[in-house]
């Protein structure tokens, strides 16, 4: 069996920092810090449950869940993302795939895929060296209607199951859930529901994710934004990992951003740890 | 894979950063463009008006919205980038 050897969630962007300074280096810093907690748990390959923003998955697409098979990605490059290659893992996506289609779950399979911000601001963190390998699997949150938590929660416990009893023993695997918090994306006058992240937040740090896995999405829409959705990517991780606890890194609601910016770790407890 | 219907401005929109000669098109001569692709005098000036609320009212799909305000706007594509941050990332590098 392989071994997950770190689990961490974040937000997955970055903008100007003018006239947010301050809080902008307390986002880059723990986001730093989470991109170091990944690189010291040495891990094998880093599988990043994240989205495509339509930079390469277009509006035709309706597949609720996908996995990024190729090779080698290059960034898409929009915010001044660098087009550096990473590397894929296509044995372990293909076998993902196909163990996912034999449960019941099937995964799109991207063939090529240019990751865009949503996957490549988390490993510019995370693998800034680009020497692991990585495979992106995306939640389509642009479809209608998008896969709901307890779809999301599936996937995670599919994870799971799949590294435990497919993967070789040796195999050390890191995750990374990325996106959130609250946000509205392509709404005039978007907010930011400080109070639904700080309570998610907890609900991750408590590792009380009952009703949160079972929520509607449409109620995390209403509440979070569109944007907000992505709190699933951090779900499906969390499933992944049902017996470790989140430490929060970093929060900061950031109107200028149009996000709440929040990211964490995943701890266990000793005994709770074979 | 499945697919569903998708409006003809959506189409055109998801191209827009695929396609590098036609997002130099549409910042030369978007209604021109507009023109070309046939879009609704209803839809054309909701697409030059630009706002979120205006591509709302024609239900182009919020992410492309998003992707049409930072074709045509150069200052939301100033402030949504990650190049303020970029010198420290590379600085992280092991190899430089």
């Amino acid at each position: 069996m392989g071994k997950v050897v770190s689990a961490v969630a974040t937000s997955h962007i970055l903008m100007s920092k003018n006239g947010a300074e301050e809080p902008a280096a307390r986002v880059f810093d723990g986001m730093m810090r989470i991109g170091r907690h990944v690189r010291e748990s040495k891990p094998d390959v880093i599988v990043i449950i994240s989205n495509d923003h339509m930079f390469n998955v277009g509006p035709s697409i309706t597949a609720p869940f996908m996995i990024a098979c190729g090779g080698h990605f290059v960034p898409f490059g929009e915010m001044d993302i660098p087009r550096e290659e990473y590397r894929g893992k296509p044995e372990f996506a293909s076998a993902l795939a196909s163990f996912a289609e034999q449960n019941g779950l099937p995964l799109h399979r991207l063939e090529t895929l240019r990751p865009d911000h949503g996957t490549a601001v988390p490993l510019l963190f995370a693998n800034p060296d680009r020497d692991v390998p990585i495979v992106p699997i995306f939640v389509n949150y642009d479809r209608s209607p998008p896969p709901s938590p307890t779809d999301c929660w599936k996937l995670g416990t599919l994870l799971q199951h799949f590294i435990a009893v497919a993967r070789p023993q040796s195999e050390r695997v890191a995750l990374i859930g990325a996106g959130g918090l609250s946000h509205w994306v392509g709404y005039e006058n978007p907010t930011v529901n400080e109070e639904f992240d700080r309570r998610f937040l907890a609900a991750m740090a408590s590792g009380d994710l009952n009703t949160w896995r079972e929520r509607p999405a449409a109620a995390i829409r209403r509440e979070a934004g569109n944007g907000g959705l992505e709190i699933m990517s951090w779900l499906t991780m969390a499933a992944v990992v049902p017996e470790a606890r989140a430490e929060v890194v970093y929060y900061e609601a950031m109107p200028s951003w149009m996000t709440g910016m929040g990211g964490v770790v995943m701890k266990w407890r000793e005994s709770t740890r074979s | 894979m499945t697919t569903s219907s998708v409006s003809r401005v959506d189409k055109l929109l998801a191209r827009l950063f695929q396609e590098p000669e036609l997002l130099a098109r549409l910042q030369r001569d978007p209604q021109g463009l507009f023109k070309e692709a046939g879009f609704s005098p209803e839809e054309c000036a909701a697409l030059a008006d630009g706002s979120f609320g205006a591509l709302d009212r024609i239900e182009v799909h919020p992410v492309l919205r998003m992707h049409y305000q930072m074709a045509t706007k150069p200052e939301i594509a100033q402030h949504v980038t990650i190049r303020d941050f970029l010198p420290e990332l590379l600085r992280e590098r092991r190899h430089g």
